[in-house]
Order: C-alpha cells, then sequence, then structure tokens
C-alpha cells in the first residue's frame, strides 16, 4: 500500500514523554494524555498536568469527532525525499469533544481545493515500517 | 512599576555595526565568526570606543561565535559576562538586548555587545529539512511533512484569514511596503528589485497561504549593537538611544505554537503569542502605543506583522489587514514599519538588522525617515515562548 508521504527518515522522539504516543500508534490505536486527577486531555505529551499540576495521566482512546481546524498545502519539498510529494497538505486536526485538542496529520484523500475548514475526517492509519504506524485522515462519509 | 536603576545608570545603545548584507551562501567563504568580528568593531568605531573596553556579550540562537572566540580575536581586555538566550531563529533577539540592559544596569558588565551573524550553509538552512531535527517536538510534526517553518506557520496564517475574513492582498501589503523601503536603501539586498502587487499574487506558494514574497529571505551579514550606561555614554560621540525597556514574554499555554503541534489556546490561534509582553513592556517603559511613532517587526513571514500590530494593540484581534490595508505601515501612516526593508527585504539577520535600523530611526539617520520620531518599537520573532521586544528613544 502507498503512503501519502514517502517514509521521512527524521523527526525520530527525543523526549521520553512522547515514546507513549507513538507506542499506541504503532498499535494502531490514537491515544492521548489524560489527566487522572482533574480529566483534562492534552497534547502534546508533558510529564504534569497543566491545569492541576497532577503527574498521574491515563493514555486513553481519542474520541471520533475529528475535524479540520486548519491546513496547508505545502508546494516547496523541504527535503529531497519530498520532491515528488509535492503539493501536499499538513491538516491540524481538533477534537471538539477532547477541549478542541489538535493534532499535526494529513488528509490523504482530499485535493486542495476539497479542503475546507471545519470538514469532519475520519481516522486511518498508514504503516511507515515494522515498528511505525501514522495517524492518518481521510474525510468523513458524512461529511 | 518595576524598579528601574537611577537615571545614570540606565541603559543605552551607543553604537552600531553591520557588514555587507548578501544573500545566503555568498559570504560563506568569509564566515560567520569573521562577520560578527567586523560588525563588532564598526559598532565601537560607530561609539567611539575601543573595541577590546567591550567587557559583556549577549546573542541569541545558539550564535556560533562563541564569547572566548571573540575574545580572542577582538582582543577584549577583560570579559566580565557572557549570556545566550534560549530559543530558535529570532525569538531572542530583543531578548539578548534585554539580557544585555540588565547587565549594564546591574553593574555585571560595563559595556556589553549585543550580535548575531549568520551564513546560511547547505544542510544548515532553515528552509531545509533538518534544520529542526533536534527540537523536542519535531516527531510529532516531521513524519506528516512539517518540516520548515513555513509550513510550521502557514495553517496559523490559513485560520487567521478565515477568521477575521482577510484578504491575500494584506499579506502582500507587508511585503510590498518592505519591498519600497528597500528601494530606497542601498544596503537592502532586494535594493533596485522593486516588487508590484502583480508580481506578488503570481508568485509561487510555499506553503499555502504563503508565497514566494511572504517569506524571509536567506542572507549572510552580522550585526552588532553596543549597550552601556547613560553615565558613560557621555563619554562617547554618539547621541545616546534610550532602552526604555527591553524584555522577554510569551503568553499562558502557548507554548511552542505554531513551531510545535499547534495547541495554543484557541482564542489565540491564528495570532501571535506577545500580548502579555506587549502589556508589561508598556508597563516597564510607562508608554503606550499611541506613543510610538515607528515600528521594527519581525517579518520572518508577512502575517507575523499583522499579529504583531494586534498584540502590541495598534489594533484590535483581527483588524490589523484593515490597517495595513489603509496604508498605516506605509511612510506617512499612523506607523511606518520596517523602513529599511525588514527581513523580507533588507536582509535576514534575525532580526538585530531591525535594531540597527531602529537606532538609525532615532538618530535620524535611516533611509526612509520618520521625522521628529523620538520612539521606536523592535520586536522578536513570534514562534516558540520566548519571544521579544524592546521600546527605543531619544
Amino acid at each position: 500500500m502507498s503512503t501519502y508521504l514517502p517514509p521521512l527518515d527524521l523527526g525520530r522522539p527525543t523526549l521520553v514523554e512522547h515514546l507513549p504516543f507513538w507506542r499506541h500508534c504503532a498499535q494502531g490505536e490514537l491515544r492521548f494524555q489524560r489527566c487522572e486527577d482533574c480529566g483534562a486531555w492534552r497534547h502534546p505529551p508533558s510529564p504534569l498536568c497543566p491545569s492541576c499540576r497532577s503527574a498521574n495521566s491515563r493514555w486513553e482512546l481519542a474520541s471520533d469527532d475529528a475535524e479540520l481546524f486548519s491546513y496547508t498545502v505545502v508546494h516547496h519539498a523541504a527535503s529531497a525525499a519530498l520532491q515528488h510529494a509535492v503539493p501536499y497538505n499538513i491538516a491540524i486536526v481538533a477534537f471538539p469533544s477532547l477541549g478542541m485538542l489538535r493534532l499535526v496529520s494529513n488528509v490523504i484523500d482530499a485535493t486542495p481545493d476539497q479542503l475546507r475548514i471545519g470538514m469532519a475526517l475520519e481516522l486511518v492509519w498508514q504503516r511507515v515500517d515494522a515498528d511505525r504506524q501514522l495517524p492518518l485522515f481521510k474525510r468523513a462519509r458524512s461529511g | 512599576m518595576r524598579p528601574q536603576a537611577a537615571p545614570g545608570q540606565r541603559a543605552c545603545i551607543v553604537g552600531i555595526g553591520e557588514t555587507r548584507f548578501t544573500k545566503r551562501g555568498a559570504q560563506a567563504e568569509r564566515g560567520e565568526w569573521a562577520l560578527a568580528c567586523e560588525a563588532a568593531t564598526r559598532a565601537a568605531d560607530d561609539a567611539g570606543l575601543d573595541v577590546r573596553r567591550i567587557d559583556g556579550l549577549a546573542s541569541f540562537s545558539s550564535d556560533g561565535c562563541l564569547p572566548w572566540l571573540m575574545q580572542q580575536a577582538l582582543g577584549i581586555a577583560q570579559l566580565r559576562w557572557a549570556s545566550m538566550v534560549w530559543g530558535g531563529g529570532g525569538t531572542g533577539s530583543c531578548g539578548a538586548l534585554a539580557h544585555a540592559t540588565a547587565a549594564v544596569e546591574s553593574g555585571q558588565a560595563d559595556t556589553v555587545l549585543v550580535l548575531r551573524a549568520m551564513v546560511q550553509r547547505p544542510g544548515g538552512r532553515y528552509g531545509e529539512a533538518g534544520g529542526f531535527s533536534e527540537m523536542p517536538q519535531f516527531d510529532l510534526l516531521a513524519p506528516f511533512g512539517m518540516l520548515m517553518p513555513a509550513s510550521m506557520f502557514a495553517p496559523s496564517a490559513r485560520r487567521y484569514m478565515h477568521d477575521f475574513n482577510v484578504p491575500p492582498e494584506a499579506f502582500a501589503e507587508v511585503a510590498l511596503n518592505a519591498r519600497a523601503n528597500a528601494q530606497r536603501n542601498p544596503r537592502a539586498v532586494m535594493h533596485g528589485q522593486p516588487l508590484t502587487l502583480a508580481d506578488y499574487l503570481a508568485s509561487r506558494m510555499v506553503a499555502d497561504p504563503l508565497r514566494r514574497f511572504d517569506c524571509c529571505q536567506e542572507s549572510d551579514g552580522a550585526c552588532a549593537v553596543i549597550v552601556t550606561t547613560q553615565e558613560r555614554a557621555r563619554d562617547l560621540k554618539r547621541v545616546p538611544v534610550r532602552v526604555l525597556a527591553a524584555a522577554q514574554g510569551g503568553d499562558a499555554g502557548w507554548n511552542a505554537a505554531t513551531m510545535g503541534t499547534h495547541n495554543m489556546p484557541i482564542a489565540d490561534y491564528g495570532g501571535g503569542n506577545a500580548a502579555q509582553l506587549a502589556h508589561d513592556l508598556y508597563g516597564r517603559a510607562d508608554v503606550g502605543p499611541a506613543d510610538i511613532a515607528v515600528a521594527q517587526i519581525y517579518d520572518h513571514f508577512s502575517p507575523a506583522v499583522l499579529w504583531t500590530l494586534e498584540n502590541f494593540g495598534f489594533c484590535g484581534r483581527g483588524e490589523a489587514g484593515a490597517f495595513v490595508l489603509e496604508g498605516q505601515i506605509r511612510p506617512g501612516g499612523r506607523l511606518p514599519v520596517n523602513t529599511a526593508g525588514g527581513m523580507l527585504s533588507e536582509a535576514y539577520i534575525h532580526g538585530v538588522n531591525l535594531m540597527t535600523e531602529a537606532v538609525r530611526q532615532l538618530r535620524g539617520t535611516s533611509t526612509t525617515p520618520v521625522v521628529g520620531a523620538t520612539t521606536c518599537l523592535v520586536t522578536g520573532g513570534l514562534g516558540a515562548t520566548p519571544t521579544s521586544a524592546a521600546i527605543l528613544a531619544v
């Protein structure tokens, strides 16, 4: 199966706090960190809850109400690997029921003129290699 | 009101120095160290100061001209103090000035050189993948092709246009103003290359909605300013330019925001992170937006100028597009901006060239002078927190 972007050998996690996020992705689960004490969702991961300073957190499954909060269509290939991938989109995906928590991703089945702020999105997985999967999105059937 | 140093102990800028500004790569064989030394000695000559008397160094963005290199080349007699502001790009430009100000006002150093030298090498370009690979949140961006600052900023620009009905012509106006000012500035890399709205609209998209001319240049060059106390300035040859205030800051919850996963507070999306900083800075300087005559605003991307105008209270949230389209940032407008051409059209020296232009404005030597200007705002890059800004005055 072809991937939306060619695999980019860039951006391996440097913070240990990010490792559970990617471990869950490898299992095909989009999970975000949620404070065990006050219930606030957070992303990117961090050691303390910015709302209540609790260090207790769980990794909970994301809701299925993803929407396109903003986007760009990239025309400049910043890496030789992307030379044949441009133009491609980068999506800022928001989850209204998770306090508008946002995730950087791509919408894999939309041409640039099909992208609309607010459009409903559906999670899909793309495998990069044996131990990595990326959470990507396609246009929701209802949307 | 915060406690202030006694009048004679307050900080001022007494000298500025610049190298030639060129396109990226044109001065690579000289290298950043040599460029830094040229800017430093020019700043000392401008001040009428023996360069060996510099006893403090301040920079930002992990500048490679380390204190001991500068001590070695300049023959600094006694290096008392050195400081590096955290953060990449030009977020820390006025932060370095704030550090220098704190150093001379507290007596930790007498004469501080604020410095930035840039040679963008192949593999180390900001518009190239890999330049950000050490950034702690890059793993959440890079796999999705968010590899360069333009693609990090573009979604904010897109949402800003959507929320406030801002037309592309508003971004264009920032670029056209910068280019027009550069036509009067022979030092500007884009001198002799005028730009029209038609050229702008026809230029290629880099990361929609950011076109080529919304993005700053890639330049080689160096800039330096020398900071000392007003008392010491009396022995030097220039009219001192007072640092009314210089500060760092960044709004709550912003964190890396546009340079990270875009999880700033929702109300701040498609905006800047300098509202708290602006409030703080005006308080320290005891002035307000109405008192500012001219501004040098960090223009890595043209929408950042609009967001800065809003953060610093020159117009309300979402109103900067209309403000610039009324001609308010042009010469003769309410707030002339980036009078040497800014980083869009003069050179990209991480905003220290904005500081040197602010000093020229207040000395009356700008090539696009704002007659009678006694105050100038200078801002650092919006992006990751902290950003920074300063208010200078004569």
